[in-house]
């Protein structure tokens, strides 16, 4: 590091030469170095989590990926609810990733600025403790922590739309003008307004409907009607991403997966008109992954081939999935399904728009964004589009556009952003600011915008 | 910090250690513990269709609160003990003060801090809950137009911000917000005054005779001013209690959905025993042949 750096107060420090932006959900982490000198960044995705197989190895991030034997796998996540709770588990899995000589992502932290993402309505408490470990533990040169919707703004939104064509005109600003972000994670689904990069705070709502909730839903129903999976929610979460997806008509395709009442078995039962699907499991043996095949209602399951003479090697235990596959999604359109008294994500993006001005309906209507993992799920983004189209004005157009990659598109935005590296010292805090004016004033400045 | 735990002065002191005898006012609980009372009310029958009894209730609590655990079973991983030399790392780690150490062996779950912060809330005025720390105090940026002392705009500012119009609407120059920079707030980044949305990049379409046709005019109200804009963004944010989505009116009014226990389908039949619903005879028996084995259902 150069020692000729040194400049008097008023100028103010110079800002670091890369921020480390971090984008610390519940699942996974997404991370990575942005800097003006960086062409394309590229996050990693590691999980957040620390593992522990059956032989009580246990896992911390990224070493998850040499996992091979997935069964009773459990996890312990730092981050609850969206929020960093457990900075014990937290700093092992930072240090891991970011601060060890062997990590991948290492970094010297006096050295480097860092964009730290947190759920929207955190606790004052919680976002305290995060400025000080950040500050106090880690020493980061600088530091802005944000709502993790916030940076969305920063990436290209009209890109995702391919209605209308894209004119010659050049967008200026590097924060989006307006536009509706709804992201849906593993712990919750929160929609919150944004205007020229700035949320619009008393409109953010949030469903508490995630992936954790529908994987485990998922895994409740299994467990009920085929094998007990509830020691296996890593695999039914593979089998949640390879199967589910939101339905057109639910009454339509509920009708299509009953076996019919006693005596009188439905036709079209076996293959619901496609909707059954089988998947495979793993068996951690010959198989460390499942897969999914259109079901197959000749081919019976292990038990059948172990009492016709085949042997148990070749095999395969295969779960068949019907209405499971549209009825956990579900869950983000119909919480109630399951008695959570809340309404669905539709009704929750008009009950933000009724807290924002009438005339910026039109304006927000017509640019919401998905992201977060469950944007991946087939078939959200138009259901999402009819219901919103159904509750709004006739006059306004609804266009709803999936990110292009909606799990890293919250850390692209961070990335955009960091590569402007005024409009970033603007909103950081440096590390001398902090030891001058305190934590709280660190959090009233993250919070009065 | 008083970690939402208050001590609440009480006028009555005890005359002596040990125990008294006090005057029980609540509910006589000796007779509402009595069984035959309890199961009444737990059996009630639910007065609408959206009411559910307690025993329902207790139910759908109880399997909300079972698809919120991120394992099945208790597990407690330990993070694991790493052999390194701390020579190599000496930026990180080796400062941890007492407020840091204090985080780190922190065993709190978020229910433990969401009940701090709503203990909190309940004992003070509902301000938001700003550590105290030796800063300066932060005058919020509400009044428009108003400085801190309650006296108009004082034209120290900038003239371009001034003069810039709204192209949304036209707003008179006195109304239009003053940046907020207060002589006692070092805050670097008062709320910036260039939040103007633009009017869009695409041409508006050529008029049209019938633009004037009462069926076709637009009746979206138009842009909100700069003002009511900047308002907006400067609230506070919600705490994370009022951000959760309501249940709207409507979505209560529609029956709720019930699927059968056993297979998913719509639950058309009740189960006489516990009230759960099935889709036909073929899941009752199915569903009979856990519910009456099962102990205390």
């Amino acid at each position: 590091m150069a020692p000729g750096h040194r400049r008097t107060k008023s100028s103010g420090p110079v800002p670091p030469a890369r921020t480390l932006v971090i984008d610390n959900g519940a699942y996974t982490i997404k991370a990575g170095f942005s800097s003006p000198s960086i062409d394309a960044p590229t996050p990693s995705i590691i999980p957040n989590c620390l593992a522990r197989d059956r032989d009580k190895k246990v896992y911390v991030g990224s070493e998850l990926s040499k996992c091979r034997d997935f069964g009773e796998i459990a996890f312990r996540r730092p981050v609850d609810k969206g929020y960093v709770v457990n900075w014990e588990a937290q700093k092992e899995i930072w240090e891991h990733e970011f601060f060890d000589d062997k990590a991948p992502l290492h970094c010297e932290p006096k050295d480097t600025g860092l964009i730290l993402t947190e759920a929207p309505n955190a606790l004052p408490q919680l976002q305290l403790n995060c400025d000080q470990v950040v500050f106090e533990e880690f020493g980061f040169a600088s530091y802005y922590r944000c709502a993790a919707p916030t940076l969305n703004a920063y990436t290209d939104i009209q890109a995702i739309f391919p209605i209308p064509p894209r004119g010659a005109a050049i967008d200026t600003q590097l924060a989006a003008e307006i536009l509706l972000l709804i992201d849906s994670g593993y712990s919750h689904t929160t929609t919150t307004p944004l205007l020229l990069g700035k949320p619009i705070q008393t409109a953010v709502r949030r469903l508490d409907v995630g992936g954790k909730l529908m994987t485990n839903y998922l895994t409740r129903l299994l467990s009920l009607r085929q094998y007990d999976m509830r020691n296996d929610t890593y695999l039914v979460n593979e089998i949640k991403e390879a199967t589910c997806y939101v339905s057109k008509d639910f009454k339509a395709d509920m009708e299509q997966t009953w076996k019919g009442p006693k005596g009188d078995r439905r036709p079209g039962y076996a293959t619901s008109g496609g909707i059954a699907k089988d998947y495979v499991l793993p068996d951690y043996h010959n198989r460390s992954k499942g897969y999914v095949r259109d079901h197959d209602p000749s081919a019976a399951g292990k038990l059948k081939a172990l009492t016709s003479g085949k042997s148990a090697e070749a095999a395969e235990d295969i779960l068949t999935l019907r209405n499971e596959r549209f009825a956990v999604p579900e869950l983000l359109f119909n919480p109630s399904d399951i008695g959570i008294r809340q309404s669905g994500i539709a009704q929750m993006a008009m009950e933000s728009l009724s807290q924002v001005p009438f005339g910026l309906w039109p304006g927000f209507l017509a640019n919401i964004v998905v992201v977060g993992g469950n944007a991946n799920i087939d078939g959200f983004i138009s259901r999402l589009e009819g219901e919103i189209r159904a509750l709004t004005p006739a006059e306004c157009i609804v266009r709803v556009g999936k990110a292009e990659d909606p799990i890293v598109n919250t850390w692209k935005g961070g990335a955009t952003l960091a590569k402007d590296v005024d409009a970033l010292s603007k909103l950081s805090v440096t590390k001398q600011e902090y030891e001058e004016n305190g934590a709280g004033w660190v959090v009233r400045k993250f919070r009065g915008r | 910090m008083n970690f939402g735990v208050l001590e609440v002065a009480t006028s009555k002191a005890t005359a002596a250690p040990g125990w008294a005898y006090v005057a029980d006012t609540t509910v006589n609980s000796s007779t509402t513990a009595l069984q035959p009372r309890k199961r009444a009310a737990r059996n009630q029958a639910a007065p609408s269709l959206h009411e559910t009894t307690a025993r329902q209730e207790t139910k759908i609590l109880r399997e909300l609160a079972a698809l919120d655990r991120e394992n099945h079973r208790d597990v407690s991983i330990p993070v694991p003990v790493r052999h390194r030399d701390l020579a190599g790392r000496a930026s990180v780690g080796k400062g941890t003060t007492p407020g840091v150490r204090k985080i780190l062996q922190s065993q709190k779950n978020f229910a433990n801090h969401l009940t701090d912060f709503q203990a909190l809330g309940s004992v003070l005025p509902p301000a938001p809950a700003a550590p105290s720390t030796p800063a300066v105090p932060t005058p919020r940026p509400t009044a428009y137009g108003l400085n801190s002392k309650g006296n108009r705009s004082h034209k120290k500012k900038d003239p371009a911000v001034v003069s810039t119009p709204t192209p949304l609407r036209r707003v008179s120059t006195a109304n239009t917000p003053q940046p907020i920079k207060t002589e006692d707030t070092p805050m670097p980044d008062a709320p910036p005054s260039s939040l103007v949305l633009s009017d869009g990049a695409s041409k508006a379409p050529a008029p049209h005779k019938e633009d004037k046709n009462p069926l076709l005019v637009s009746r979206i109200p138009g842009m909100p001013s700069q003002a009511e804009i900047e308002k907006l963004l400067s609230a506070p944010a919600l705490s994370y209690e009022e951000a959760r989505g309501s249940w709207a009116e409507e979505d209560q009014r529609k029956p709720v959905r019930v699927f059968c226990e056993v297979c998913g389908y719509w639950g058309r039949v009740r189960c006489m025993r516990c009230g759960g619903k099935v889709c036909a005879l073929e899941c009752l028996s199915t569903h009979q042949e856990e519910c009456f084995a099962r102990y205390g259902a």
